[in-house]
């Protein structure tokens, strides 16, 4: 029969080699100062440094290498402050520890029974944030920067000489120039955007650049400026948003500026005006090599009208944000669509292509964590989708691209 | 070791079939929410309404998250020394009450009325300062009491909230507009429709028809609802159900019957039977989830001890149970708790909207903060003021609570939770576990031609 003390020491290879073995248990030293504070309150209602028989039970979430991990701690603490851990006995003093949990945090419990007396101290612990993830990068989806408010588009700059990769980064505060410092993206400057009234919920915005100069489209709102030498921005009331087919013709949108949604109203370069149905998001393909535009309507449908915004057919059952790209691949024109859904639920980004007035879905969906909140095509082979991870409430700008063969 | 791996979130749950023939994945603005309510709301305070409802009218400087943990609300930012006794609450910039009036310190000051420690520090900034710790006042401000408001000149509150009340026929029917300069961004819904004291038979058969968007549903309302394929969703467990012994009832000052009565009933079957595993047995005051400490109060059954109390007394006096009449739960578990003590030697009367030894008593939580929760049931049982509102230490709450159950007055019975039916045109229902249905966000869905 293994006796007290090699039953201790087994005991704790025992824990320990769970702690190895489980890379998601807790550092230890999360809860050093928690475990002091509550070996503190245990030994002053114990009103001895005697010994105590330990039991330790788990009433809370946390995986068995977890609390065996606090339970090192305890031990560990207990014993600092020369407090023996024996086995039962009829006289001794029981210590019974439990993890616990609230909704907003954990709590441990330590029930102090010595003869008839039983005395409860308790210690709150905070839960750990969860941590941020980095979604897996490939070709076609690639993630380039999160942060915790909403981002409605970014756009990346090519370096020209004497400067290095730049970025641009429309949020719900202002615009923010990144640049790249070789080990990843570094805020430079910001400007914040004076809005006299609140945001419409679900910001809806846009972004166009040039290698010095930019647009930002928002809600009742298009702004302007420069990056150098200073970012800098000059609001004006609202105007059109600019759409570009790939026939290289603009098509201008107004924006509702109280809702998340265009109103219908458009104006060729030419100078003609058309009213369609209301729509969240409108881009420019490719049918076959005929320029095209696709609307995403308000009420579900998505629209196809040739380039001078004549009907060419209509479908359900795409998402409401949609992105063009000129690819290598296929018909080298592809529509980037998110799929139904709500702000609830994870979302997936699907290629299809135009053949004959009609959507063909190419290859495999791009999935992400959470909703895709913003897709617009960026030009050329790459699009910028947002997604929200719907864990950390945090919100992830990426890169799309479609790659041939793959 | 024993593990309850309590998955907390996992409790509050969304049923049956959520599908739509729509396509539209971006919030769609307009339409009206049709939400009806058992209960008939009163145009007064909005710490009288229920807490999911208050929001929709009402801002808290501070509003609680999926985990319970202090969000900004109208308080865009707040500081406190390394004491918790000092905190300094900044006020969001531009936000306005429903009327247009700016949100002041002034203002804000003016609506905690019940804080005798708040002093404005600024225009937009206000300091609350006690005499010691409070690490959770945040907490205590995100309740429905604490709603910033102002009254206008007919008396009637105004808030600052997503939506506005546009008309209001008392014990009838309200319908809410959205606030088009609320500061989060004005609601999607253009109004909320509320029709007050519908039954809940009405209502389910409403949310069938499709002239309800959002209904209350009873327990085994909600079961069979789920069952055929509507969508349901579950609060946290909010609403302590108890046995009170009611005090000046001579046959009942005895300790050694109210022990063998408290000790006789078998809480784990008639969750099994009676709430068909919908909530929590209950042996302390406050649930699981706000504490984290309610693990320590037992809710088994122990019918041997329970004789062995009752043999104590003798002859054991025959005891009268009431319920209200329009609760056909109660009832049922009343008319359980009586086969119980029978067990045990205690004979139970069951009698509807009585004068009797005890009651079954169901008390609605409206807060996350434990010590203001103890104090709200306390209230609502008679019970003296177990501890002031203000909180303490874990351990001196934990001590009020130990000490109200140990005379067995008060036997907490069961934790249930509230169930709500939705109708498949409701999209983006992210209520917060506890309470607040977060309306601003929800939207409907538009029939696709």
């Amino acid at each position: 029969m293994v006796g007290p003390p090699f039953r201790s020491f087994f005991l704790n290879v025992f824990f320990l080699l769970l702690i190895l073995t489980d890379v998601s248990a807790l550092p230890s030293q999360t809860f050093d100062a928690a475990a002091r504070s509550f070996v503190r309150k245990i030994v002053t209602v114990m009103q001895t440094r005697g010994p105590v028989a330990l039991s330790f039970r788990n009433a809370s979430a946390l995986t068995s290498a977890e609390t065996a991990a606090i339970r090192l701690t305890l031990e560990r603490e207990l014993r600092g402050q020369d407090v023996a851990i024996v086995e039962p006995g009829p006289n001794g003093i029981e210590l019974t520890i439990t993890i616990a949990e609230s909704l907003s945090h954990y709590l441990w419990v330590a029930e102090v029974r010595r003869g008839e007396a039983n005395d409860v101290v308790m210690e709150e612990v905070a839960r750990p944030q969860p941590t941020k993830s980095v979604l897996p990068i490939s070709i076609e989806k690639r993630p380039v920067i999160e942060q915790d408010h909403p981002i409605v588009d970014i756009r990346l700059l090519e370096p020209d000489a004497g400067h290095t990769s730049a970025m641009l980064v429309l949020d719900s505060l202002g615009l923010s120039l990144y640049e790249d410092t070789g080990a990843g993206w570094k805020q430079t400057q910001t400007v914040a955007i004076q809005s006299s009234k609140p945001w419409p919920r679900d910001l809806r915005g846009f972004l166009s650049s040039s290698r010095d100069s930019y647009s930002a489209y928002l809600p009742g709102l298009v702004c302007s400026g420069v990056l150098r030498p200073a970012l800098s921005m000059q609001c004006k009331g609202e105007g059109p948003w600019p759409f570009y087919s790939p026939a290289h013709q603009i098509a201008r949108a107004d924006f509702v500026s109280t809702r998340n949604f265009f109103s219908g109203r458009l104006a060729n370069d030419n100078g003609s005006q058309k009213r369609l149905p209301s729509f969240f998001t409108m881009t420019g393909a490719r049918d076959r090599g005929r320029a095209v535009w696709l609307f995403a309507g308000t009420d579900g449908r998505t629209r196809l009208y040739n380039i001078d915004l004549e009907p060419m057919g209509s479908w359900a059952g795409w998402g409401s944000d949609m992105a063009a790209i000129e690819s290598q691949c296929g018909s080298r024109s592809q529509v980037l669509v998110t799929q139904p859904g709500d702000a609830s639920a994870a979302d997936s980004i699907q290629a299809y292509e135009i053949l004959d007035g009609s959507p063909q879905p190419v290859g495999d969906a791009v999935t992400f964590s959470g909703p895709v909140t913003a897709l617009w095509t960026a030009g050329g082979n790459t699009a910028f989708a947002i997604a929200q991870d719907l864990r950390t409430g945090g919100y992830v700008a990426f890169s799309l691209a479609i790659a041939c063969n793959r | 070791m024993w593990r309850s791996a309590w998955p907390l979130l996992a409790i509050v749950s969304l049923t049956g079939s959520a599908t739509s023939v729509s396509a539209e994945f971006r919030p769609r603005y307009g339409g009206a929410l049709m939400l009806e309510l058992h209960d008939v709301l009163t145009l007064t305070d909005p710490g009288d309404w229920p807490a999911p409802l208050a929001g929709l009218v009402y801002d808290r400087l501070v509003e609680l998250d999926d985990r319970g943990r202090p969000q900004p609300g109208l308080a865009s930012a707040w500081t406190h020394d390394s004491e918790n006794k000092r905190w300094q609450f900044t006020i969001r910039p531009g936000a306005k009450f429903q009327d247009g009036s700016p949100i002041t310190a002034a203002s804000v000051r003016a609506s905690l009325k019940s804080w005798s420690d708040v002093e404005i520090s600024g225009e937009d900034t206000i300091l609350i300062q006690t005499e010691k710790p409070s690490p959770d006042i945040p907490i205590e401000l995100a309740g429905v009491r604490n709603a910033i408001l102002h009254r206008g000149s007919d008396g009637v509150t105004i808030g600052s909230g997503p939506f506005r009340i546009t008309e209001w026929q008392a014990g009838r029917h309200a319908v809410f507009a959205a606030n088009e300069d609320y500061w989060g961004g004005r609601p999607f819904l253009d109004t909320v429709e509320l029709t007050m004291g519908r039954p809940l038979r009405d209502q389910l058969i409403d949310l069938e028809l499709g002239k309800a968007d959002l209904v209350e549903l009873s327990l085994d309302q909600a079961r069979g609802a789920a069952q055929r394929g509507m969508r349901t969703w579950r609060s946290l467990p909010l609403e302590l159900m108890a046995l009170v012994f009611e005090p000046g009832h001579r046959v009942v000052e005895d300790t050694r019957l109210r022990r063998a009565v408290a000790l006789a009933i078998d809480r784990a079957a008639i969750l099994n039977v009676l709430l068909e595993k919908q909530g929590e047995p209950a042996g302390a005051l406050l649930p699981q989830w706000m504490t984290g400490w309610a693990f320590l109060f037992p809710a088994t059954r122990d019918l041997g001890r329970a004789r062995d109390s009752a043999a104590l007394i003798q002859p054991v006096p025959r005891l009268s149970l009431t319920y209200v009449p329009s609760d056909p739960l109660s009832r049922s578990i009343a008319e359980r708790i009586a086969l119980n003590a029978r067990e045990a030697g205690v004979v139970i009367q069951v009698l509807p909207d009585a004068k009797a030894d005890m009651r079954i008593a169901r008390v609605r939580l409206r807060s996350h903060d434990s010590a203001q929760s103890l104090a709200d049931i306390a209230a609502a049982l008679g019970l003296p003021q177990l501890i002031r509102p203000d909180g303490g230490t874990l351990e001196t709450l934990y001590a009020a609570e130990q000490k109200v159950l140990a005379d067995f007055r008060v036997v907490p019975l069961f934790y249930l939770p509230a169930t709500y039916g939705l109708s498949a045109r409701v999209r983006n229902w992210q209520p917060a576990p506890g309470g607040n249905w977060r309306l601003e966000n929800v939207w409907l869905e538009a029939r696709v031609p």
